[in-house]
């Protein structure tokens, strides 16, 4: 699904982050990120969400190039950034309906499912106000949602745990699990133990070797 | 209007224009041009003294301040016909713009960054509330009281500039160019004398004004706003492609000024202008600055609180963020139209073709500058 060929990335010529990385990904599959901090995972994932480029070698999913095709690779892609950076003066629930609407999938069922996806991660009242006054946490939801809720092919989280209570974080494992049953592949970082979970098929250690 | 081969006459009157104009823009774009601001936390780290906080701010109003010296500069030397005549009042003329917008710049700093404390006061006290329920009573849409100081500064910073444009004028008829500078001395010396008030407590300031501009994120969506606020189903003027962009940012610039609030006042100068009988040469160039002043709101669209750049790239393409911009200028360009045509029809100035040369450049222009902003973004971010 996802195959990188002789990836490399350095911000410094010399110091590479990692280099000459080939694997693939397959439909259906967990990938599980971890190592220490500044060994690179964010910069894997920003290189897979195509917030960075590669210094060399490329990325293809379904044999296109994702740097060259940014948007029509992101249609099928969810995303949960490691920054809480969203929309401030905007609801949660117009977040959702924004993404929607942009990616054409909205209906007459999608007030309901968008509710029923607030109500899942135990977004309550909140959920109508602007998300500039949210905690942490609750902008955590946010994206977590903004990035189910277009159902996607492949998604890319970094640190989608972390700041959430426990009952969400249950919540979302499940949510994960439906995903992954669902044929989506899901790569996701994370420095605690989340990726040591019976649904991760495989682990990479940062830094790569 | 001022061309390469104007009189100096001309120029006065494009100066006098020039600053008019830029009055308002001052009055209105200071408090997004300093806050929230994103160095905050590094001022926070490095805990940054007075003297530091106060360059800052006025190294955050540098790209506005150049660009208004450089046309000061461009309108009172540009000439193509005669460069060296007249170069002694050229000067003068080109101190007072300086001195001018200067110093109501720095007025309207130091004003917006001294108002977080009452701002905040209006927002959260108990005598807010009930001032909010009181002219919730009054008005169709919700106001928030926290946003009456800034409203009282716009007023304020704009009505003292277009004050003094027209002072200057009034000493020139009377007195002779020279004269037409005291209206800008006075405005450096207040300037002057606002910023050293604000340098004696900016730290205290800073922090105050840049948490309330933080946290100021108006009325709940719940209740009154959620049946005033502007619906997809509108929109029958956006193209599909984009119009869930369009909905998301105007929703938010909606929430965040009051864009049609100030518009309206724009409106209200410019008849009063026509009112007044000028040249007709004047009033074209009046509707025309007043025509590019609308595109302020492109500027502010760029910031990151509307669409983070990592949202803007799984959303939307380059193409489709430039065609947004330009096309949340489209709801203005009907009453700009219509006020154009009503005020000709009643003050006979300026004629159809002209107006339809106007809206033309309205159109044109918030192309090119979504254009371009939209490439800074990008290669900013």
């Amino acid at each position: 699904m996802i195959e990188l060929k002789n990836i490399t990335k350095q911000f410094k010529a010399g110091k590479p982050i990692f280099s000459e990385v080939n694997d693939t990904f397959k439909k259906g599959e967990f990938i599980g990120l971890t190592g220490p901090n500044g060994s690179g995972k964010t910069t894997f994932l920003r290189l897979l969400s195509v917030n960075s480029f590669p210094t060399s070698g490329r990325i293809t999913y379904k044999n296109m190039n994702i740097h060259e095709n940014p948007q029509e690779y992101l249609k099928d892609v969810g995303l949960v950034h490691d920054q809480e950076s969203l929309p401030v003066h905007l609801s949660a629930v117009e977040l959702l309906e924004w993404v929607l609407r942009s990616r054409k999938l909205w209906s007459d069922e999608s007030p309901k499912q968008i509710n029923n996806m607030f109500d899942r991660l135990s977004l309550k009242d909140d959920r109508n106000e602007q998300i500039g006054t949210y905690s942490t946490g609750m902008r955590k939801k946010t994206q977590v949602a903004a990035a189910f809720i277009v159902k996607p092919n492949v998604l890319i989280l970094d640190e989608p745990l972390r700041g959430l209570d426990s009952s969400t974080r249950d919540e979302v494992a499940d949510m994960l699990v439906d995903a992954k049953s669902g044929g989506t592949l899901t790569l996701m970082a994370s420095h605690t133990a989340d990726v040591e979970a019976d649904f991760v098929d495989r682990v990479l250690e940062f830094p790569l070797s | 209007m001022w061309t390469g081969t104007s009189s100096l006459t001309d120029r006065v009157i494009s100066l006098r224009m020039l600053l008019f104009f830029s009055s308002a823009l001052i009055a209105f774009i200071t408090p997004y041009l300093l806050f929230p601001d994103p160095y905050a936390v590094l001022f926070q780290l490095g805990n940054t003294g007075s003297g530091g906080i106060s360059r800052h701010l006025l190294k955050r109003t540098d790209a506005v301040w150049s660009g208004a010296i450089v046309t000061i500069g461009v309108v009172c030397f540009g000439d193509l016909n005669s460069p060296f005549t007249n170069l002694g009042i050229k000067a003068l003329y080109f101190g007072t713009g300086t001195l001018f917008f200067s110093g109501l710049m720095g007025i309207s700093i130091s004003r917006y960054a001294r108002s977080g404390d009452k701002s905040r006061f209006w927002k959260e006290s108990d005598r807010g509330r009930e001032l909010r329920s009181k002219m919730g009573e009054y008005f169709k849409y919700p106001i928030d009281p926290g946003s009456i100081p800034s409203f009282i500064n716009t007023v304020l910073v704009g009505g003292l500039g277009m004050i003094g444009v027209s002072i200057g004028a009034a000493f020139y008829g009377g007195y002779g160019p020279a004269f037409e500078m005291i209206p800008a001395l006075g405005l450096m010396l207040f300037g002057g004398f606002s910023l050293s008030r604000l340098h004696s407590q900016s730290v205290r300031n800073f922090y105050a004004t840049n948490a309330f501009f933080n946290e100021f994120f108006g009325e709940t969506i719940a209740g009154k706003e959620a049946e005033s606020k502007i619906q997809v189903k509108q929109l029958w003027w956006v193209p599909s492609a984009i119009k869930s962009h369009v909905w998301a940012l105007l929703l938010q610039l909606d929430r965040k000024f009051p864009a049609g609030r100030v518009l309206l006042v724009g409106h209200l100068l410019i008849w009063l202008l026509a009112y007044q009988r000028p040249a007709e040469q004047t009033l074209i160039s009046a509707w025309l600055l007043f025509a590019l002043f609308h595109h302020a709101i492109i500027i502010i669209s760029l910031s990151e609180e509307y669409a983070p750049a990592w949202f803007r790239q799984w959303i939307g393409s380059m193409t489709q963020w430039i065609l947004v911009r330009m096309w949340i200028q489209l709801r203005w360009v009907l009453i700009l139209a219509v006020s154009m045509w009503v005020n000709s029809l009643i003050f006979g100035h300026v004629s159809y073709a002209v107006q339809g040369g106007i809206i033309t450049f309205y159109l044109l222009s918030a192309a090119f500058i979504s254009l371009c902003a939209n490439t800074y973004q990008k290669a900013t971010t």
